[in-house]
């Protein structure tokens, strides 16, 4: 037996809708699995992390900067798209074509595309959660004049 | 909760047979020395009523009351105010309040006070201003009585959408009473109705896990398929079963993120990342039920030399500092249905340590409204600091655990330390995996904390914990004299729902919409000219090939210094300079053909002197390549006085000359052979048009390979001599 690992990528809307799917171990194919089909893109996940502290770090993803990859980055990032990056395990011996229906999941991370860079090759594509540090605040609204008037003075 | 709440510390009775200390006495708390204003001052209620500014956070109350316990003491802004009189002068105020975010419980009767009295009447209502009156100030002058000081500036109607909103009239204050301008006090027994976790029923909450659950879809607006939601519930069910609950009004703005990560440790619980998604767990082992687990642990896993990889086992100690003995002060509010709340202590300690500190207090006075909560909280505070002795960090090879184990999760972890001469010491400990983290190579690394079991497999802080009970004593504000109440304070009646919409003020802003961002066009490249000199084009003069740089073609750099300036020029080749040549002009000879090529450029350098200040620019000339295969040449290579000038030429009777001339203005060419005779018809005058101008001239000669042919050149006429300049001949 060999261990592999496999890596798998999705692009998805608050609402559920999908606009990628990309896979990293077969390459020049598109693969079927989960009823869906995966397209290759080499790219690259630094690993992924789970924990009981916040603040965790954002997850990032390296890619090579074709058309399709930044063009998809970019609507992803001006939407808030969210991400999900799932590895599985398997026995390479066992087939090494397409994904096996007995491959495991070992863990899949669900993040908000909510930054990235790029030069001329490559593109970094940063997961993560969309609490700003800073900006995000509670309670959540203030007093305006539309809500309350011009307000009184005691 | 206000600044002049009395504070009376109260020991925690323990239980004795654990390791706390027992005070059964109530300690006299100390009081402030009260100032003139508090003399003044009979209760904390009794303040003049506040209006709400805008731009302040429109605040969100958040509490439960049950089981005697919880809820809130809401002294609310006044966003409108009325003021009227009756013909004998009494005074009656209303005030439109703003009590929170979301629709909160109706609030009885009995619940409504300005000052500590129960008076007045109310109407309640959300997501519009409640009440039917008109704000503004409608005192009139009546006879024989002197005016009342009532404020004018009353406010206008809002709209104030999803807002819970109540209308408050004051009853009739009778002439010379200020009483109209108190401010108003609510008893809030269900705070914002959401979904609860615990029962996924639409109501008032008092579980944090609920707060969090609102403000990260509310405040943060994090998709909901980020937040974990099977954690949330879990969470809220542990906080079900262990009786930690939240009474809170969030009236100060505050950064979300770190007002969670700030609270959840005083319930118990911690905030985790699982797989990007959000969510809360207990800090202490729990039970399938939810709660605190107090029998032995079975850990998860089992880790051993076979998954531990060699040399990522890392074990960090808890400093001594860290683990002396203390004493945790938890400040926590007995909160009353009529007046504000009791601020109190609990002090949690182990048995005959830290008899007179170091304290370590932790206010929760803001939230907990239990004793039980503040001796639990107060008592994993002190546990985990005393129990807990290292952490531990390790990498292991991917094998079942990569897909069994969570965060939170206990695992063992066994290793054995064996020495030649001491013998064996395992290393075996039970750890709560706080971290994993997997890579691309497989591995998996785990970050946990040391988790005390007893001899039973008990979690020792667990233990501890669930060994804290409160002393149970409930206080009174002890408030006496003769009462003001007018309503009942057993009255449940809720009165109906009166409000009105809002008045549109043309504040708003029409929605904007984004523009599509095409794509870029236009634009040019544009040089200011101000690097280091513009750079020039030179012209090569090859009249066999035009345009060619060849042997023998002359490299022409056109002028480029501005009228004024003086205009020298140095040339180079291969960035070597080539000394000798001032000139425009740069003729290809051999030592510019070499293998490889070679690049001839040349610099213009223009000076000019103004105010006893010299100026020097730069203009370069774009270099010119000369390639290996240029041809080949015999320089004739003067210097300013040599008159004769040899070399060989064969190309089919024709001689073809390039030369250049600085200033002479006529040079004469003729032709000699071996023996130096003069060669009939060699003789060409060639006159220069212009200082520095080069020819490439044919002359038609009749000769044979073997004839060496001089030209002679000479200024006018052949026999002179020449003008001292540089002039050179190159044959081809």
């Amino acid at each position: 037996m060999a261990r592999a690992q496999s890596q798998y990528l999705r692009l998805f809307d608050a609402a559920g809708v999908t606009y990628q799917r990309w896979q990293s171990y077969y390459p020049g194919s598109n693969v079927t699995y989960d009823g869906a089909s995966w397209f290759y893109v080499p790219f690259t996940c630094n690993g992924i992390s789970a924990g009981v502290v916040s603040g965790e770090a954002n997850i990032s993803i390296e890619a090579t900067a074709t058309a399709l990859v930044v063009a998809a980055f970019e609507q992803a990032i001006t939407a808030g798209q969210l991400c999900t990056v799932a590895f599985y395990e398997f026995d390479s011996d066992a087939g090494n074509d397409a994904p096996q229906a007995t491959q495991t999941l070992l863990a899949a991370v669900t993040g908000q595309v909510v930054g990235g860079g790029a030069d001329l090759t490559g593109i970094s594509i940063q997961l993560g959660s969309a609490l700003a540090p800073v900006g995000a605040q509670v309670p959540p609204r203030t007093a305006t004049t539309a809500l309350i008037g011009v307000g009184c003075k005691l | 909760m206000t600044s002049n709440s009395f504070r009376i510390a109260v020991g925690v009775q323990l239980n004795r047979q654990r390791y706390y200390a027992a005070q059964a006495q109530i300690q006299a708390g100390k009081i402030a020395t009260p100032n003139k204003k508090q003399a003044a001052v009979q209760s904390p209620l009794d303040v003049p009523q506040r209006a709400m500014e805008i731009g302040a956070p429109i605040p969100i109350v958040f509490c439960r009351y049950r089981n005697n316990a919880g809820g809130v003491l809401l002294s609310p802004g006044a966003t409108e105010a009325r003021f009227t009189n009756s013909s004998v002068n009494a005074v009656t105020a209303y005030y439109h309040l703003v009590l929170s975010e979301g629709q909160i419980s109706s609030i009885q009767e009995k619940d409504v006070f300005q000052r500590y009295c129960r008076v007045g009447s109310y109407n309640q209502s959300y997501n519009r201003r409640a009440g039917s009156w008109s704000p503004g100030n409608a005192i009139v002058q009546r006879a024989g009585y002197t005016l009342p000081e009532c404020p004018r500036n009353c406010g206008t109607v809002g709209f104030y959408t999803g807002m819970s909103t109540l209308s408050f009239q004051s009853p009739a204050y009778p002439d010379g009473s200020d009483l109209w301008n108190r401010q108003v006090h609510l008893f809030v027994r269900g705070g914002i109705n959401i979904t609860r976790l615990f029962d996924n029923t639409v109501g008032p909450s008092d579980n944090f896990a609920d707060l969090v659950n609102w403000i990260w879809s509310n405040s943060s607006r994090v998709p909901s398929l980020l937040i974990d939601t099977s954690s949330m519930q879990s969470a809220a069910v542990f906080l079900e079963k262990t009786g930690l609950t939240c009474n809170v009004i969030i009236s100060q703005a505050q950064n979300v993120a770190e007002m969670i990560t700030k609270l959840a440790p005083y319930f118990l619980l911690s905030e985790s990342n699982n797989n990007g998604k959000k969510g809360l767990r207990p800090v202490l082992p729990v039970t399938s039920l939810g709660e605190i687990n107090t029998s032995a642990i079975t850990p998860e896993y089992l880790f051993t030399e076979n998954e531990i990889l060699p040399g990522s086992f890392a074990v960090d100690y808890v400093s001594y500092t860290e683990r002396q003995p203390f004493v945790v002060q938890v400040i926590w509010r007995q909160q009353l249905t009529d007046d504000v709340g009791i601020v109190r202590t609990a002090e949690v300690r182990y048995t005959g340590t830290a008899a007179n500190g170091p304290y370590e207090q932790h206010d929760l006075s803001a939230f907990c409204t239990k004793e039980l909560h503040a001796v639990r909280v107060g008592a994993y505070i002190l546990a985990k600091r005393y129990h807990s002795s290292h952490t531990l960090q390790f990498r292991a090879r991917p094998q079942q655990h990569t897909k069994v184990i969570q965060p939170g999760d206990i695992v063992r972890v066994k290793l054995a330390r064996q020495t030649s001469t001491a013998g064996r010491l395992d290393h075996d400990y039970l750890y709560q995996v706080e971290r994993i983290s997997r890579t691309l190579a497989g591995e998996v690394s785990y970050e946990c904390s040391h988790f005390p079991v007893d001899s039973q497999g008990r979690s020792l802080i667990a233990l501890d914990v669930m060994a804290a009970t409160p002393s149970g004593t409930l206080l009174t504000s002890n408030r006496t004299g003769l009462s003001c109440d007018v309503n009942s304070s057993s009255s449940n009646t809720i009165p109906s729902d009166v409000g009105q919409s809002g008045t549109d003020l043309g504040v708003g802003i029409d929605g904007l919409t984004p523009g599509q961002e095409g794509a870029a066009s236009g634009g040019e490249t544009k040089d200011d000219g101000l690097d280091t000199g513009s750079t020039v084009t030179a012209t090569i003069n090859n009249s066999r090939n035009a345009g060619v740089p060849q042997a023998g073609a002359v490299i022409e750099a056109p002028s480029a210094c501005p009228v004024g300036t003086t205009e020298s020029m140095k040339w180079y080749r291969n960035d070597a300079e080539v000394v000798g040549i001032v000139g425009r002009y740069y003729v290809i000879g051999t030592a510019d053909i070499q293998a490889g090529g070679s690049t001839i450029r040349g610099i213009w350098y223009c000076t000019s002197t103004s105010g006893g200040v010299t100026t020097t620019t730069q203009t370069p000339v774009e270099p010119v390549f000369v390639p290996a295969n240029a041809g080949s040449i015999t320089d004739w290579m003067p210097s300013p006085r040599v008159l004769y000038y040899e070399g060989y030429y064969a190309r089919n009777g024709a001689a073809y000359i390039s030369f250049k001339s600085i200033i002479v203005p006529t040079v004469r060419v003729e032709g000699y052979d071996a023996s130096r005779n003069f060669v009939a018809g060699t003789q060409q005058g060639f006159a220069n048009p212009s200082p520095g101008q080069a020819w490439s001239e044919l002359w038609p000669l009749t000769d044979t390979p073997s004839v060496v042919v001089t030209l002679v050149v000479a200024t006018p006429y052949y026999g002179a001599s020449p003008a001292a300049e540089t002039i050179e001949w190159i044959r081809v």
